[in-house]
């Protein structure tokens, strides 16, 4: 039997189109004030930016100078989402090494009263004040900053994990009636022939095939840089949905390298950096304009080089540690041919195509992980009078799914016969809601065995994203999970998870296994761009792996 | 016969079968070599080429006799006339040359029930065995149905979290045994076939065993990384060495250095160099370690690399050179290390990966220097050799004939 997902209704008051952590947030926001909402994303949850960013719910330094107004903002709006997701946030402290040269004793006393401003909003956002440090301070806290510094100053932000927050959104957001559809794309935004007005979307299941229409009072265009794209469904210029799309790439180590961010400049005069990240140290991050497809984005071996050569600058032994990955997005960015007066002090704006003659279809351009619940208030305001509802946004006070209550991991360990590190990983992915996954493992011994050894995902975990979390295959249950992104590449666990979504859903099993080679082809390509000695051979061990066990594509018996 | 010395670096399955075949010749042979490589973690399936392909007639060497005279004396792999159907951890069915002989042939069964019996470990869940094998279009087709059975434990608990080599060599002990049988005598009685995971003996034929003890078919399936089937070929080959009286040395070859036609063989054991008339060089790919991939940004001291550098490089330096594609490949014209982007897999099936393709330049067994000249006495097989199939039957037969030439 296939348990096809519903199809979405023919009828509803909003479409949001996209499922990047600013869609799911407008979902959720306006199924929390009663509107019956449809979402329609044409890949995966948190597919596009907001699964392949740098992860961080920073504060908004930037802004501290032209417009601190914008940086308390930010700071009051990091401190709402660790409020209704405690789960998913983790404390990031940045080191910033300052270089000994021309004029650096200055830049120094600069930036240590720059971060000094900064500091009367970090409270906001639970965050520590920050320090001036010594070389030799420097050095006692990350022994592997060598470069010739004059010294470094601390500061606070905060880490989380993207596709966990789009998915925790989109399920409040299902909860409170909303209609969750993923690998579903929006291929035409329909308009009323007299009067233009976009009143309904044609859509397509890609996995099946399936297609059809529903109707909607108002349409959210939250593609992010798919945004251009999408006005030119409703027939509109790409240009009244403009955008600037800026690739970035990070570059992600085998473990935890350092205690600290370390945010350094680039030869180019940018600022990157390698911050420890979950189970690993990730750096990034490139900015580059994107012509490509938005759908297939990846990291170059020029790109990688470009963030190694930068980090090694003031942390050479960079280059001895060991890279297991890639990954890659577009940012939305406003669309600016020279300097805008007001640019900097915007991220984010709403675009109300009435102006271009299809009233009822908005877009949200730009944005930040940071700011999605704001400007996702700001945007269902604007639903909620259009549609004459009262309800006003209560995202900053009602829990994200899990954010409910704090689990304690040994104990869960305990009772579901675990590994307390698996225990602690499964809490930080799903709160309170570990609870539900824990059920399944009480059901079977087989539900509790890790299918993922590197990333500590049980049969159990891989299960409930599937019932419970809209995944429909191996990569949307590595980017609920983080499944498969260890070090092995997927060799251990891809085919196993494969047979497990075949199953959850009724498809032929091997339906799994060509899911799994999907799965195990694309991350190897974004391995494969950062190819060094010792992945070299786990490369060749994962190949022959899977050729043993299932074959490459098109291999089949 | 021979009175040669022959020095085989790597005790795979390529050096295995190169120093077999050489002192069957006749020849002194001492085998060196540095650890685990790639057999040790082999599937047990035996392929010549295009795993998980159907074979082709005419398409694949056969066995000669003296290959078939190897697998005797190995006495775990079995390579019959048409190709064997066996099962993987996951659920699937595919078709090989041969087969370690512990592994479950589904090929010459049809209209019967095959019991997967449930048991509690952490790689195993026969349900989802039993369920994707049979939706397989093969076992439809031939009305042979898997299903999930009860079992009462196979194992102590004590077990359970022993790997399944190490659960495999519990099986040795025939005190075990009688456990085993009885539960599967249960569990089993009525179908005519059981599966089981790769824990059945590194010593004995668990299979036959079996199928004498409870009268029907019982076999493994594939084995995961590191499973038995890796840990049985060198239980075997540990013998057939020994038998053969081949001298074995466990250190990593370092250089070969040629002078009045003879080899000196350096390494990092405590003894001197070892001399020799031929060496066979059966040190596997980038898996076995024989070939090692350092571009120059590896390792760097600082924000650039010291110089540009060839980014592959074998374990042990000697006249012979690597090729990749035919060609000899040289310093990259970049100081940080090649354009990585086509490093990645291959997405077709009968493609190979840069990883799979790079090794020893050669002219069938013999190792040519970067002048594409034969080096004279120096040969190479299995998985170190430039575009080999990096397949368990390919590796033994190149191992053959290298250990032959070598001897001559
Ligand atoms: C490299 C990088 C680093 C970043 N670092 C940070 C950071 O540290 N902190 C921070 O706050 N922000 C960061 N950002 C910015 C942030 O990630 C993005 O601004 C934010 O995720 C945008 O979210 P979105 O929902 O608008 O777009 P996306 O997440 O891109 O979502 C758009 C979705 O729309 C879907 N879609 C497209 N077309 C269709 C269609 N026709 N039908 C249905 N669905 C469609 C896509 O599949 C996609 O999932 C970073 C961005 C990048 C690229
Ligand atoms: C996970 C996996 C599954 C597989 N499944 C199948 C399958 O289903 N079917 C199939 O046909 N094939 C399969 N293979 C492939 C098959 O196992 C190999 O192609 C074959 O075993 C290679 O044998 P080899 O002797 O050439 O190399 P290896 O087995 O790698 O042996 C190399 C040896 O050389 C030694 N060595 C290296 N450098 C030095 C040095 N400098 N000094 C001394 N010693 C050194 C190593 O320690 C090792 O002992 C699989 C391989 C893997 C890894």
């Amino acid at each position: 039997m296939v348990v096809s997902p519903p199809l979405p209704p023919s009828d509803t008051d909003v479409i949001v189109v996209g499922g990047g952590v600013n869609g799911t947030g407008v979902a959720r926001d306006c199924s929390l004030r009663g509107l019956r909402v449809v979402l329609l994303e044409r890949n995966d949850l948190g597919h596009g930016a907001s699964g392949n960013s740098s992860g961080m719910i920073h504060g908004g330094p930037r802004y501290l100078s032209s417009n601190p107004s914008v940086t308390r903002m930010s700071c009051l709006d990091s401190g709402f989402i660790q409020r209704i997701a405690p789960h998913l946030l983790f404390r990031i402290p940045f080191i910033m090494p300052i270089d000994r040269g021309v004029g650096s004793g200055v830049f120094f006393t600069l930036v240590d009263a720059f971060f000094g401003a900064y500091d009367k909003f970090q409270v906001l956002k639970r965050g520590k004040p920050h320090s001036r440090l010594t070389p030799d301070e420097t050095r006692q806290l990350e022994p592997g900053l060598t470069s010739d510094m004059i010294g470094a100053v601390s500061f606070d932000e905060w880490g989380i994990d993207g596709s966990r927050l789009c998915a925790a959104n989109a399920i409040d957001a299902s909860e409170h009636g909303a209609s969750i559809h993923v690998h579903t794309t929006v291929d035409q935004v329909v308009r009323e022939p007299k009067t233009g007005r976009a009143c309904a979307v044609r859509w397509t299941d890609r996995c099946t095939g399936a297609s059809g229409s529903t109707k909607a009072k108002l349409i959210v265009n939250a593609t992010g840089a798919w945004g251009s794209i999408t006005a030119s469904l409703a027939g509109l210029s790409p240009m009244t949905a403009a955008m600037r799309p800026g690739k970035g790439i990070h570059v992600v180590f085998d473990r935890r390298l350092s205690n600290h961010a370390v945010a350094v400049q680039t030869i180019d005069d940018r600022q990157v950096f390698t911050e420890p990240w979950e189970n690993v140290s990730v750096l990034g991050t490139t900015d580059t304009d994107y012509y490509g497809d938005l759908d297939d984005v990846h990291a170059t071996s020029d790109e990688v080089r470009y963030l190694v050569q930068a980090m090694a600058h003031v942390m050479p032994s960079i280059r001895s540690a060991r890279i297991i990955g890639t990954f890659a997005g577009v940012r939305p960015t406003l669309y600016k041919y020279g300097p805008i007066p007001d640019a900097l002090s915007r991220e984010h704006e709403i675009v109300d195509h009435a102006a271009h003659g299809a009233d009822g279809l908005y877009s949200m351009i730009g944005g930040k992980l940071a700011s999605y619940r704001l400007f996702a208030e700001e945007m269902s305001d604007v639903v909620a009078r259009r549609l004459g509802i009262d309800a006003g946004c209560s995202t900053h006070t009602h829990p994200l799914p899990g954010g409910d209550r704090t689990l304690d991991p040994s104990a869960f360990a305990a009772a579901h016969d675990i590994d307390p590190v698996a225990a602690r990983r499964l809490i930080y992915r799903h709160g309170s809601r570990a609870e539900r996954v824990g059920e399944l493992m009480l059901q079977h011994p087989v539900r509790r065995a890790m299918v993922c050894l590197c990333e500590a995902v049980s049969d159990a975990e891989i299960r409930y994203v599937v019932r419970s979390e809209f995944a429909r295959s191996v990569d949307d249950v590595a980017r609920r999970t983080r499944l498969g992104a260890g070090p092995c590449g997927g060799m251990r666990c891809a085919l196993r998870c494969g047979a497990i979504v075949a199953e959850e859903l009724g498809l032929d099993p091997r339906h799994g296994v060509d899911q799994a080679r999907a799965f195990a082809l694309r991350t190897a390509r974004s391995r494969a761009v950062a190819l060094g000695p010792l992945q070299a051979r786990q490369e060749a061990l994962a190949i022959a792996a899977f050729r043993a066990q299932a074959g490459l594509p098109g291999g089949r018996a | 016969m021979s009175d040669r010395t022959v020095v085989v670096v790597g005790a795979g399955v390529a050096g295995t079968s190169a120093a077999w075949a050489a002192r069957r010749n006749g020849a002194k042979v001492h085998l060196i070599s540095g650890g685990a490589g790639a057999s040790a973690l082999m599937s047990g399936a035996l392929d010549f080429a295009g795993w998980q392909v159907a074979p082709r007639s005419g398409h694949e060497p056969a066995l000669d006799a003296t290959a078939c005279a190897l697998l005797d004396a190995l006495g775990i792999w079995q390579v019959a006339e048409r190709p064997v159907r066996v099962a993987t951890m996951t659920g699937n069915l595919r078709t090989a040359r041969g087969a370690d002989r512990a592994l479950l042939d589904v090929a010459a069964l049809s209209n019967v029930r095959v019991a997967v019996p449930r048991l509690a470990r952490p790689a195993w869940d026969a349900d989802l065995v039993a369920r994707g094998c049979s939706a397989e279009p093969w076992a439809k087709e031939r009305g042979v149905r898997f299903e999930a059975v009860d079992c009462s434990p196979l194992f102590d608990d004590a077990d359970a979290r022993a790997s399944d080599a190490d659960l495999a060599a519990l099986f040795d002990d025939a005190s075990r045994v009688e456990r085993i049988v009885r539960a599967l005598r249960a569990a089993c009685d009525r179908h005519d076939a059981v599966l089981l995971g790769p824990w059945l003996g590194l010593r004995t034929d668990g299979s036959a065993l079996l199928r004498e003890a409870i009268g029907r078919p019982a076999g493994e399936t594939l084995s995961m990384l590191a499973g038995a089937a890796g840990a049985r070929f060198e239980t075997a080959a540990e013998r057939v060495l020994r038998d053969a009286e081949v001298k074995r040395s466990v250190a990593r070859a370092t250089a070969l250095r040629r002078s009045d036609g003879r080899f000196a063989c350096e390494h990092d054991g405590d003894e001197g160099p070892f001399e020799a008339d031929a060496v066979v060089m059966a040190c596997g790919g980038l898996i076995g370690g024989g070939i090692c991939f350092t571009p120059s940004e590896a390792n760097a001291a600082g924000v650039m690399p010291e110089a540009s550098s060839e980014p592959f490089a074998m374990s042990l330096k000697s006249e012979a050179c690597l090729a990749l594609d035919g060609r000899f490949v040289g310093r990259t014209g970049s100081l940080h290390g090649p354009n990585l982007e086509d490093y990645g897999w291959p997405s077709i099936a009968e493609a190979r990966s840069v990883l799979e393709r790079i090794g020893v330049r050669r002219d069938g067994v013999r190792a040519l220097d970067r002048e594409a000249q034969a080096v004279p006495g120096l040969f190479v097989a299995g998985s170190a050799a430039a575009d080999a199939r990096h397949t368990v039957l390919d590796s033994l037969a190149a191992g053959i004939e290298a250990g032959l030439a070598a001897a001559s």
